[in-house]
This record gives structure tokens, sequence and C-alpha cells, in this order.
């Protein structure tokens, strides 16, 4: 999931089971605003079944902020056992950078994601000590899988994905 | 203008740095995006926001701001005024919007 925090920064959310995923989809919704989609001017919000037909539409409006800050949002996927990061930290609206200015040095942030449009170089100078991954940040089907980041894993596992994450056991994260 | 003003101009509270409040500033920025405020907000002025991150302390720091004002009723987090104990950055609340609270300062410097 990308959640948008209290202070309008948008985070990507990592799980390793379906069930915790849930579960954080439940506390996003507890503290979502309840305010309507005006499909007319945001779109339709489908909801699609496995086979990709439309199953239902969701109601409550999903672009709008949760009501929990940053800190209380990163703390809350890591109790679920999840990895969190900010996204796009590069673009000028909903980053981190955009909304605080800089990473908040209390959070022990070492992963943030950049978009395909960053200036890859300057911000691994700007920002040394924090990995960087890169992302297509696709608000379309045809851009999913543009800009791609490499992992290399001994095996296609959750354990093996927080290694890369963290640079452990010669497992990596390799952003170009 | 000095901040003492400030405070009775929007019924402001005090919620750190009571002993600058005989100190005067410069003009006033609004904005809730931080890195705005890096990029154009000048040293003296005061600073009027609903985002209440403790960043807010540092970027007030960076700049030398005279204040940060959070408006609408929103209070800022424990670690923002614990931060600003900390480096005696002046943190002010009012229950003014942002709007009212720009709107009574901007007549009181004409």
């Amino acid at each position: 999931m990308e959640v948008q925090t209290k202070e309008e920064i948008h985070l990507i959310c990592l799980f390793p089971e379906l069930e915790p995923a849930m579960e954080w989809g439940r506390i996003v919704r507890q503290h979502l605003p309840p305010v309507k989609n005006r499909p007319d001017y945001f779109g339709p919000q489908q909801i699609l079944s496995a086979t990709g037909e439309i199953a239902g539409e969701e109601p409550i409006l999903l672009l709008n902020s949760i009501s929990l800050s940053l800190e209380a949002t990163i703390k809350a996927v890591h109790k679920l056992g999840g990895v969190i990061y900010p996204a796009h930290i590069d673009r000028p609206s909903f980053s981190i950078l955009s909304q605080l200015g800089f990473p908040p040095s209390n959070l022990e942030l070492r992963l943030l994601e950049v978009s395909g449009r960053a200036d890859l170089p300057r911000l691994t100078a700007e920002l040394a000590g924090y990995s960087l991954i890169r992302a297509s940040d696709a608000h379309f089907l045809p851009e999913v899988g543009s800009h791609p980041s490499y992992l290399k894993l001994a095996a296609p596992r959750w354990e093996e994905l927080i290694y890369a994450f963290n640079g452990l056991y010669h497992r990596l994260l390799i952003t170009n | 203008m000095t901040l003492k003003e400030l405070v009775d101009c929007i019924e402001g509270v005090v919620v750190n740095g009571q002993e600058r409040l005989e100190e005067k500033f410069d003009g006033v920025f609004i904005s809730d995006l931080l890195s705005d405020v890096m990029g154009h907000a000048h040293e003296g002025n005061v600073w009027l926001t609903i985002q209440t991150h403790n960043n807010v302390v540092a970027v007030a720091l960076l700049l030398n701001l005279a204040a940060i004002v959070f408006t609408a009723g929103n209070a800022p987090d424990a670690a923002t005024i614990e931060k600003g104990k900390e480096e005696g950055v002046v943190l002010l609340a009012t229950k003014l919007s942002t709007f009212e609270a720009a709107g009574r300062i901007y007549q009181k410097l004409q």
C-alpha cells in the first residue's frame, strides 16, 4: 500500500503475509475522514476480483490523508511486521522532503524511494547513509514496471528482501 | 511589532519562549510545506503553519525565524515542544484560522 500521513507524506508499506496487510488496511480505514468519493472528479474506485472483473466500488475517498502522524504510521506498520519507507522523495509534492524539508533524524529511516525522474547521482551524494530504491510511482497501468530496481537474493522470500534492503549477507539492492 | 503584541493580536497562547516576547519580528511567512519555508522565508519572520511535526523547530533555527505560530487550533506535537524548549525557539498557538490570524497581523502592521 502507498499510504498518506497527516503531514501529507506518501510511504510504501510492504507486508510478509496477507493478514497483516489486511489489518493495516483496516487501521488505515479507521483513520480516514468519512468523505465520499466523487467519481466524476476523482474517477471511480473499483474493486476488482481475482480474475480482474469489477466486483464493487469503494465509496470512501481513498486519496485523503489518514489522521496518523509520520511517526505513528511507521510504528504501526513495524508492529504488524511490515516494512515502510518514504515514497518518491524527489517529487515536489507528497514527499518527505517536500513536506518536512529533510528526513527527521529520530526515525532511523534507512531506505528511501526515488521516482523514475530522479537525478540519482545527486541524490545519492546528498543523502549519504541512506539506501535508495527506484520505482515507477505508476499512476497508470502501462507505467507499472518502468524504472525498476533489482534485488540480488538467494531465493524470492520475505527475509531475503529484508536482507537486501539492509545490505546484509551479500544480498543487494541495485538501483540504477 | 513585538512578539508580545503579536500574541495579543491573534489571541495566542505562548507554548515556549515567554522570555523572548519583547523581541521584534520582521514580516510574516505562511506555508505548510517545510521545503517551501526553507526556500522562501526570511530571517526574523514569524511563520504561520498547521504543520506540527518537530522538523518545524529545525527549520526555524536554520532560518533564524522569530517565532512559529500554530494556527486553527493545531497543537504542536510533544516532540516539537520538547525540541523547541531545548533550542529556545518561540512557539505560539492560536485558535484563529490562518486567514484570520494573518488578516489581523496584516492590519496591525499597516
